[in-house]
C-alpha cells in the first residue's frame, strides 16, 4: 500500500521514538516565518495575498495594500505568484534538509495509466454490475467479452454467499507478493453487484460505492419497473433497456469515486456552500415567498421541495416541508446529474426530469424541474425573456459550468409550468435582490486556509454530523461532476515544479493533469485516514477519537516534489459524537502539539461559522 | 406576439437537441450528452413571407428514450407543430418516427397539429452515399401519403434546419390566422345577435332559468 514512505501511527506505542529520531528541533523555524521574509515557506503564502475572493475578508481592499506594501514590484497577483514559484524551486539549489512545500507528496502507490493492463480486472479498481441471473449490466472496465466470464465466475461466488447465508460478502485477496484486493458483493436481487479495489478504502466504502451505482439504476427505473422487467423474465438483459445516458452516467459515476475528489461518497456527506448567513436566509426568504405565494393561487403540494445547487454539488439553499427532509443519496444523485447533463444546458432552457428518489421512495417518480441562475452579467429581466435569445451568448457560455442550479421537485407531472413560474419569480427575487450574484461568487471562492488561523495545515475537511453537510477550504478548480472545467486561476496547489519546468505558463492540459493527480492524491490520503479510525462497518472505533498519522521517508525523491525534500507528512482524524474532522499537514511539519493546536483553532472556527458554513434548517414551510 | 408550442418526437440519438440548439443558438456540439427528461426552451422566429411577423416557439425537446415514452402526451397535448425526427443512417429510426406519427394523429387532432417528419444526419451521406440507408424517396412518399411537411436536414452543417422552422412558422401562423380571422368574423356576429335579441326578450336572466 504504501510505497517508499513508512507509515507511523502515532498513537501507537513505537511511534514517538521515530518521530522524535527525525531533526525537529530546527524544522519549526522555517514554519512560522513570513512570506516576505523567506519564501521557501509556503504555509502563510496565501495569507499574505489576498485572491479578492474572500467572504469573511470585508474589505479585501486592506489585504491587497497590504501585500502591494511587501511587494513593491508589482501588485499583479500573479506576477507575485510567479515570483515566489521561482524562489519555491529555489529549494533544488540549496536544500536544506526539512522544508516546508505547498505540494503533498504521493503517499500511495499511484498507477500508470499506460502501463495499466486493459484487462477486466486491474488491480486498482473496477465495478461490476449484473443482473442475479447472470447476465452483465455494465463494468467499468474490460471489453465485454473478457468481463462475461468474469461475470460468470462472480455470479458463482454471490450464490455461494447466498447458499451459505454468510452475512459478510467479501473476499480479501492478498498473498503472493501481490497487493491485497478486496471484493464485495452486494445483492440487490434482481441485480448483483461487486467492486474490486486495492486501494486503502474499506469494505464498508466499497459497499456504499456499490450501492450508490446500484441507486442510480433505481433512480432512472425506480424499483417498481427494475422488478417488473425481472419477474416477467428472469434472464431479461438490461442492457437493451438501459440507454447510452444510462451507461454515460454510470461510468461518470465510477470515475468520479474510482478517481475523482469525491468526500461525498467517504463522509456520506453533502458539501456546503459558504455563505453569509443573512445572504442564505434572504435566498431562503425568497424561495419561501413565491413558494406559498404559489400555494395559495393553486393547490398544495405543487412543490415538495426546491434547492438551489452550486457547481461541485455544493448545496446553497433548501426549501423543504416540516419534518421531511431529503436523504443524502438521493442529493447526490440528483446533483451528479445535474452536473453530468449541465453542459447541455443553455441558459434559457429548463429541464423537465422524471426522478425516482430510491431512499425517499423506491417505486415513485419525482419530478424535478431545473434551471440554471443566469451568470449575473446578464440580468434578464422577466419582460425580456422572449428577446432572450437574442442577448450576446459567447459571455454566457463561457460561465457556463460554473453557474449554480434551481431545482424545484414536485409530485405531480403536469405541473412543469407552475414550476416554471414560481422558478422564475424566484430567479427575478434573487436578480433584483442580487443575490445571483452573492451565490455566483461565494461558488467560485468559498475559503481559504487562510481565513482560518491554523498553521502547518495543508487541507482539512469538517463534517458537521447534525447538519450532514461538509465543508473544506478551496481546491482551486475543484468539481466533483464534471471534470472538465478549468478555469485559469493559478493555484499554489496545481503548480508543481521541477527544474526543467522553468516556464511559469504551461498547457492548459498539462496543469489539469497535475491538478487531477493532485486532488486524486488528497482522496485518498483523506481515505486512509479516516479508515484508520474507522471500523469495518463504517462506525467510529471509539465515541471520540484522535488519531495521528505520519508519514516519513529517508529522502529519496518522491514523485511530484522538488528533489531533495523529503516526505514527512502529519495528518490527523478527530472525531467525535458532534463533528469529523480530517487533516493533512503540509510536508514537513511534524510538531504534533502545534498541530493539534491547529485542529483546533479550525474546530473553533467551523463551529464560530456554523451559520454561514453550513444550511441549518432550510426554508421550512 | 404569437406564441406556439412546439414538440420534438422521434427514437434516441437521431439529434433532435442538435436540431434545437441549431436553431436556437446556430451551433453545433459533436459531444451532446443525450437529453434527460425533457428540455424546455422558447425561441422566436421573423417569418419571411410575412413582414413585420415574429412568432414565439415554446419548444419541447423531449428525450428519445423509449422509458420516457408514457411522459410524452404531456409534451404532445396542445402542442401546435410537432417535428418527429429520424436518422437516415438509421432505418429503425424511421419506422420509430412514423409510430410517432401514428401515435400523434390518433391522440391529437389532426387538423390542429402541423407535423414535420425530418430526417437528419443529411451530411454523413455526403462524401459516402453508401451510409445512407433510408432513402429520400421513400420517406417522402410517406410523408405525402400522411401529408405531413418533410425535409432532410443536417444539423451538424445546419443545412436545412432554419428551413424547418421557417416553413411550420408560416404554416402554423397561417392557420391561426384564418382561425382568429374565422373567430373575430363569429365575435362580431355574436354581439349583432344579442343586440338584435335584447329588446325582444327584455329580461336578460330568463333564458338561464
Amino acid at each position: 500500500m504504501v510505497e517508499t514512505p513508512n507509515e507511523n501511527y502515532v498513537d501507537k506505542l513505537r511511534a514517538p521514538e521515530r518521530l522524535s529520531s527525525g531533526s525537529n528541533s530546527h524544522q519549526s523555524s522555517p514554519f512560522i516565518i513570513r512570506a516576505t521574509t523567506d519564501p521557501t515557506t509556503s504555509v502563510n503564502l496565501t495569507s499574505s495575498f489576498s485572491s479578492a475572493s474572500r467572504p469573511f475578508a470585508d474589505d479585501a481592499s486592506v489585504y491587497m495594500d497590504l501585500a502591494s506594501e511587501q511587494q513593491s514590484v508589482s501588485t499583479s497577483r500573479r506576477h507575485l505568484e510567479h515570483q515566489l514559484l521561482q524562489s519555491m524551486r529555489s529549494l533544488d539549489l540549496s536544500p536544506r534538509g526539512h522544508a516546508v512545500s505547498n505540494e503533498i507528496p504521493s503517499l500511495f502507490e499511484t498507477r500508470d495509466p499506460d502501463n495499466e493492463s486493459q484487462g477486466p480486472l486491474p488491480q486498482e479498481k473496477q465495478f461490476f454490475i449484473l443482473s442475479s441471473a447472470g447476465k452483465p449490466i455494465f463494468s467499468m472496465h474490460g471489453k465485454d467479452e473478457l468481463v462475461m466470464g468474469l461475470m460468470g465466475i462472480i455470479h458463482t461466488v454471490a450464490n455461494y454467499f447466498k447458499v451459505h447465508d454468510t452475512k459478510i460478502h467479501s473476499i480479501t485477496n492478498s498473498g503472493g507478493g501481490c497487493i491485497k484486493q478486496n471484493l464485495v458483493f452486494i445483492d440487490k436481487n434482481p441485480i448483483l453487484l461487486m467492486a474490486v479495489s486495492s486501494r486503502e478504502e474499506s469494505l464498508n466504502d466499497l459497499s456504499q460505492q456499490l450501492d450508490f451505482l446500484y441507486s442510480y439504476l433505481i433512480c432512472t427505473l425506480s424499483r417498481r419497473q427494475l422488478t417488473r422487467l425481472f419477474t416477467k423474465r428472469e434472464n431479461f438483459d438490461l442492457r437493451h433497456f438501459l440507454t447510452n445516458t444510462d451507461f454515460e452516467n454510470l461510468t461518470h459515476i465510477c470515475e468520479s469515486i474510482a478517481n475523482g475528489f469525491n468526500p461525498d461518497f467517504l463522509l456520506g456527506a453533502l458539501r456546503c456552500l459558504t455563505m453569509r448567513k443573512s445572504t442564505r436566509q434572504a435566498v431562503h426568504t425568497a424561495m419561501l415567498t413565491h413558494v406559498q405565494h404559489a400555494e395559495v393561487a393553486s393547490e398544495r403540494g405543487t412543490v415538495l421541495y426546491g434547492l438551489i445547487v452550486a457547481p461541485g454539488g455544493q448545496l446553497c439553499a433548501v426549501l423543504r416541508p416540516r419534518g421531511h427532509t431529503l436523504h443524502t443519496t438521493d442529493l447526490h444523485l440528483l446533483f451528479s446529474l445535474i452536473f453530468n447533463q449541465y453542459q447541455g444546458l443553455q441558459d434559457d432552457q429548463e429541464l423537465w426530469l422524471p426522478i425516482c428518489f430510491p431512499k425517499f421512495n423506491s417505486s415513485g417518480f419525482l419530478h424535478c424541474f431545473i434551471r440554471r441562475l443566469p451568470p449575473h452579467l446578464t440580468r434578464t429581466s422577466p419582460d425580456l425573456t422572449a428577446a432572450g435569445s437574442e442577448t450576446p451568448l459567447e459571455d454566457n457560455r463561457e460561465v457556463s459550468s460554473s453557474t449554480p442550479a434551481l431545482v424545484l421537485i414536485s409530485a405531480q407531472k403536469e405541473s412543469f409550468f407552475e414550476l416554471k413560474k414560481i422558478g422564475q419569480q424566484i430567479v427575478d427575487d434573487l436578480v433584483s435582490k442580487s443575490l445571483l450574484e452573492q451565490i455566483e461568487r461565494a461558488s467560485k471562492f468559498g475559503f481559504t486556509m487562510a481565513d482560518i488561523p491554523a498553521k502547518f495545515v495543508h487541507h482539512f475537511i469538517y463534517k458537521s454530523k447534525k447538519h450532514v453537510q461538509y465543508v473544506m477550504p478551496r481546491l482551486e478548480e475543484l468539481d466533483l461532476y464534471n471534470n472538465d472545467p478549468y478555469d485559469d486561476r493559478t493555484s499554489t496547489f496545481t503548480a508543481n515544479y521541477r527544474d526543467d519546468q522553468g516556464e511559469y505558463e504551461r498547457p492548459d492540459s498539462h496543469k489539469r493533469e497535475k491538478h487531477k493527480v493532485y486532488l486524486y492524491k488528497l482522496m485518498r490520503t483523506y481515505t486512509h485516514i479516516r479508515n484508520n479510525v474507522i471500523d469495518q462497518n463504517g462506525a467510529p472505533l471509539n465515541r471520540s477519537v484522535l488519531s495521528f498519522i505520519q508519514w516519513s521517508s529517508d529522502g529519496l525523491p518522491m514523485n511530484g516534489l522538488p528533489h531533495g525534500e523529503v516526505v514527512d507528512v502529519l495528518c490527523l482524524a478527530w472525531l467525535t459524537p458532534t463533528f469529523e474532522l480530517f487533516l493533512i499537514c503540509n510536508n514537513g511539519a511534524s510538531d504534533r502539539n502545534a498541530v493539534l493546536r491547529s485542529a483546533k483553532a479550525i474546530v473553533d472556527w467551523c463551529r464560530r461559522n456554523e451559520d454561514r458554513l453550513f444550511v441549518k434548517n432550510g426554508a421550512i414551510f | 406576439m404569437l406564441q406556439f408550442k412546439l414538440v420534438l418526437l422521434g427514437d434516441s440519438s437521431v439529434g433532435k437537441s442538435s436540431i434545437v440548439h441549431r436553431f436556437v443558438k446556430d451551433s453545433f456540439d459533436e459531444f451532446r450528452e443525450s437529453t434527460i427528461g425533457a428540455a424546455f426552451l422558447s425561441q422566436t422566429l421573423k417569418l419571411e413571407k410575412h413582414e413585420d411577423v415574429t412568432i414565439k416557439f415554446e419548444i419541447w425537446d423531449t428525450a428519445g428514450q423509449e422509458r420516457y415514452k408514457s411522459l410524452a402526451p404531456m409534451y404532445y397535448r396542445n402542442a401546435n407543430a410537432a417535428l418527429v425526427v429520424y436518422d437516415v443512417t438509421q432505418p429503425g429510426s424511421l419506422v420509430k418516427a412514423q409510430s410517432w406519427v401514428d401515435e400523434l394523429k390518433h391522440k391529437v387532432g389532426d387538423q390542429d397539429l402541423v407535423i414535420c417528419l425530418v430526417g437528419n444526419k443529411l451530411d454523413l451521406c455526403e462524401d459516402n452515399d453508401t451510409v445512407r440507408q433510408v432513402d429520400m424517396g421513400d420517406a417522402q412518399i410517406y410523408a405525402q401519403e400522411q401529408k405531413l411537411l418533410f425535409h432532410e436536414v443536417s444539423a451538424k452543417t445546419g443545412a436545412g434546419v432554419a428551413q424547418i422552422f421557417q416553413e411550420i412558422g408560416e404554416k402554423v401562423y397561417e392557420r391561426k390566422a384564418t382561425e382568429s380571422a374565422a373567430s373575430t368574423a363569429h365575435q362580431s356576429r355574436k354581439p349583432l345577435n344579442v343586440e338584435l335579441q335584447r329588446p325582444s326578450t327584455n329580461d336578460s336572466t330568463s333564458c338561464c332559468v
